[in-house]
């Protein structure tokens, strides 16, 4: 059977793939065949696949999500990362946890491993809300700043 | 209503306060005039019962304890930590108490010369400065909170 996905982007259909898919596939193996063709890692499309905006599980199987005119969907948004005087773009899956835009932020501006895990990333200004990392990223249409900040020593005295 | 009530109320009511209850770093457990109680989670599924007694809000600082879920405050209601976390979280009987310049218990019984430098002043959120404060102990690993080992399923 084919099975279509449809790439979002900031809130915009991009692009659209179609793969084949056996029956007893599950939607695991078939994101790994979108992945390949979409230039994607299968884990970053598991990471926010859904059909009919129910999120897909990797073990399910592929005929139990596909047909009846359905297209898969993964959506991604942008975020925009600042680092002291850096600055880089990135897409993200919309189910990703901010964790993962704090790890690719450290290797995107090469922050040692040890001063990576005492940053945390705050909303629109160094001194702006804070953001959990263990929370979604969520979906938003347009590009959100974020910046990765190493909080000021707490004085006690 | 006492304009200090009410400055509180407005704080509890912040966007910044509410912020933090939409991260799910706390959650508002119980408001009773100058008696706050907030939950706060910790980044490895444990969380912590604050009690705040804002009396004088805005005024005077928060005298901020960890209790359990009869308001008594008991040592296993504190969070673990090292020795670095140990500098504010006073964690062990019979001292339980948070050493910080925008604590009055911190103040007052422990350090009474912090209290020139009215540093609770310093936010005008002085709920949300305070909560954030322990967020970034409970969250950040440099400041030493024991986080509990991940459990794994065989």
């Amino acid at each position: 059977m084919k099975v279509t996905l449809e790439v979002e982007e900031r809130g915009q259909l991009v692009r659209s793939a179609e793969v084949d898919a056996a029956e007893h596939d599950t939607v695991a193996i078939v994101a790994q065949r979108f992945a390949d063709v979409l230039g994607l890692t299968p884990d970053e499309l598991l990471e926010d696949l859904s059909i009919d905006g129910i999120h897909l599980q990797p073990h399910s199987a592929i005929k139990d999500c596909n047909g009846h005119g359905r297209h898969l969907r993964h959506r991604r948004v942008c975020i925009d990362l600042r680092f002291e005087t850096e600055e880089a773009r990135h897409l993200f899956p919309a189910r990703a946890h901010w964790s993962r835009v704090h790890e690719w932020g450290c290797k995107k501006f090469k922050v040692a491993h040890d001063a990576c895990a005492n940053l945390e990333l705050h909303e629109g200004a160094p001194d702006g809300p804070p953001l959990n990392e263990e929370k979604e990223i969520g979906h938003f249409p347009d590009c959100k700043a974020v910046w990765l900040v190493k909080p000021g020593p707490e004085p006690n005295g | 209503m006492d304009n200090r009530l009410q400055r509180l109320t407005a704080d509890l009511e912040s966007i910044a306060f509410l912020h933090g209850v939409e991260q799910g770093f706390w959650e508002l457990v119980t408001h009773e005039e100058f008696l706050v109680r907030v939950r706060l989670n910790a980044p490895d599924t444990r969380s912590y019962l604050v009690q705040l007694d804002c009396r004088e809000y805005g005024d005077e600082p928060i005298a901020g304890q960890f209790v359990d879920a009869d308001g008594h405050c008991v040592q296993l209601a504190w969070p673990p930590g090292n020795g670095t976390f140990q500098q504010w979280i006073k964690n062990q009987n019979p001292h339980l108490f948070i050493c910080w310049d925008q604590d009055r218990t911190g103040i007052e019984k422990h350090h009474p010369e912090w209290k020139v430098r009215k540093a609770w002043t310093k936010n005008k959120n002085q709920l949300v400065a305070y909560l954030d404060f322990l967020r970034r102990l409970l969250h950040l690993p440099a400041l030493g909170y024991e986080r509990r080992a991940e459990q794994t399923t065989a």
